[in-house]
């Protein structure tokens, strides 16, 4: 097993543990809905209520010897370091364009990473918007969003993905990828 | 404000319905009705398309609420002549048709069209019982290896 998967398995088993509510979203969550790229960026997305939830996730992140760099209620991601695999991991506490309530958790969906390993992936459609309403939003980006679009197809509940594009602003760029 | 969301989900559902060359010429219709005042046989002149297919876009412009048949007063004997007349929502369609079209977007046409290939590739992998995930693994594995060996050298 990769460094990177290796310390996938133990964020999501630490997760699992203590009952934090995530999801595998970005690079990561690509290939399930999209195209396949190469990348070595992943992204979790938790769900932690108040300052109580956050200290609980840093400190159980140490127990785990996960380092995090970067730590503040305020800030809407950790990063944090693998101390055992010298792997970086990308916690995102507010992901961007993602409305992290019930129905965005409802929606996730349990996906195969590896042997003996599977994790929450977030939706197809908060996998677009997230993609869509990130500030510094690329290229790349949109040819994901693109190709999630064409691979997802009718799959794909167009009335929620509109729903979710209006919250978070981007509703008129979804509408020109789609038609271009 | 609630016309601008049946707007919005109009351009969505339309999009997402893969319906971008029958939102083009109903954009196309609505902008040649607003510009005159247009009978059936004018837009067909006007946008060089085939009778059939105007008509059965106006039933389906009507049905949406976008344009209404006006009947003219008649000033001669024969069948009163009917127009063409785009709605308000109608406009505002168009407006936002507009906007949409001049929207910056970072990828060009063709990087989209290449995300698309990759996708149906993704597609077909799928089909052949291949994990898309694995494929993903093995890509990164393989990016690794060649970024380790040109620093090696």
């Amino acid at each position: 097993m990769s460094a990177i998967l290796g310390s996938l398995r133990r964020l999501i088993k630490l997760f699992e543990e203590n009952s934090i509510p995530y999801m595998v979203t970005g690079g990561y969550a690509l290939p399930f809905y999209g195209r396949v790229r190469a990348t070595v960026d992943v992204d979790l997305a938790v769900s932690i209520t108040g300052d109580k939830g956050f200290d609980h996730l840093l400190a159980s992140l140490r127990e785990a010897s996960f380092e995090p760099t970067i730590c503040s209620p305020r800030n809407p991601l950790i990063i944090v370091v693998d101390r055992k695999k010298g792997t970086e991991t990308e916690i995102w506490l507010r992901p961007d364009g993602i409305f992290f309530d019930d129905e965005t958790l409802r929606r996730r969906r349990k996906a195969e990473l590896g042997r003996d390993l599977s994790a929450w992936i977030v939706s197809a459609e908060d996998f677009i918007v997230s993609k869509l309403a990130r500030p510094d939003r690329g290229a790349v980006d949109e040819q994901d969003v693109k190709s999630v679009l064409v691979r997802q197809g009718a799959e794909l509940d167009t009335e929620y993905l509109q729903k979710r594009a209006k919250q978070a602003g981007v509703l008129a760029v979804l509408q020109a990828i789609q038609a271009s | 404000m609630l016309k601008y969301q049946f707007l919005h989900f109009f351009l969505v559902i339309s999009f997402l319905k893969g319906n971008k060359m029958s939102l083009e010429q109903k954009a196309q219709i609505l902008q040649a009705a607003a510009a005159t005042t247009s009978g059936v046989r004018d837009l067909v002149e006007t946008l060089n398309w085939k009778t059939s297919n105007v008509v059965s876009l106006l039933r389906e412009m009507s049905n949406e609420r976008l344009i209404e048949m006006q009947q003219a007063t008649p000033s001669k004997p024969g069948r009163p002549k009917k127009y063409i007349v785009p709605t308000l929502l109608g406009l505002e369609l168009l407006e936002a048709y507009g906007k949409m079209k001049i929207l910056p977007l970072r990828a060009r046409k063709e990087d989209l069209e290449r995300a698309a290939k990759d996708a149906l590739y993704a597609c077909r992998l799928a089909a052949n019982g291949h994990s898309t995930f694995q494929i993903f693994l093995e890509l990164n594995a393989i990016v690794r290896n060649i970024r380790v060996s040109s620093q090696a050298h």
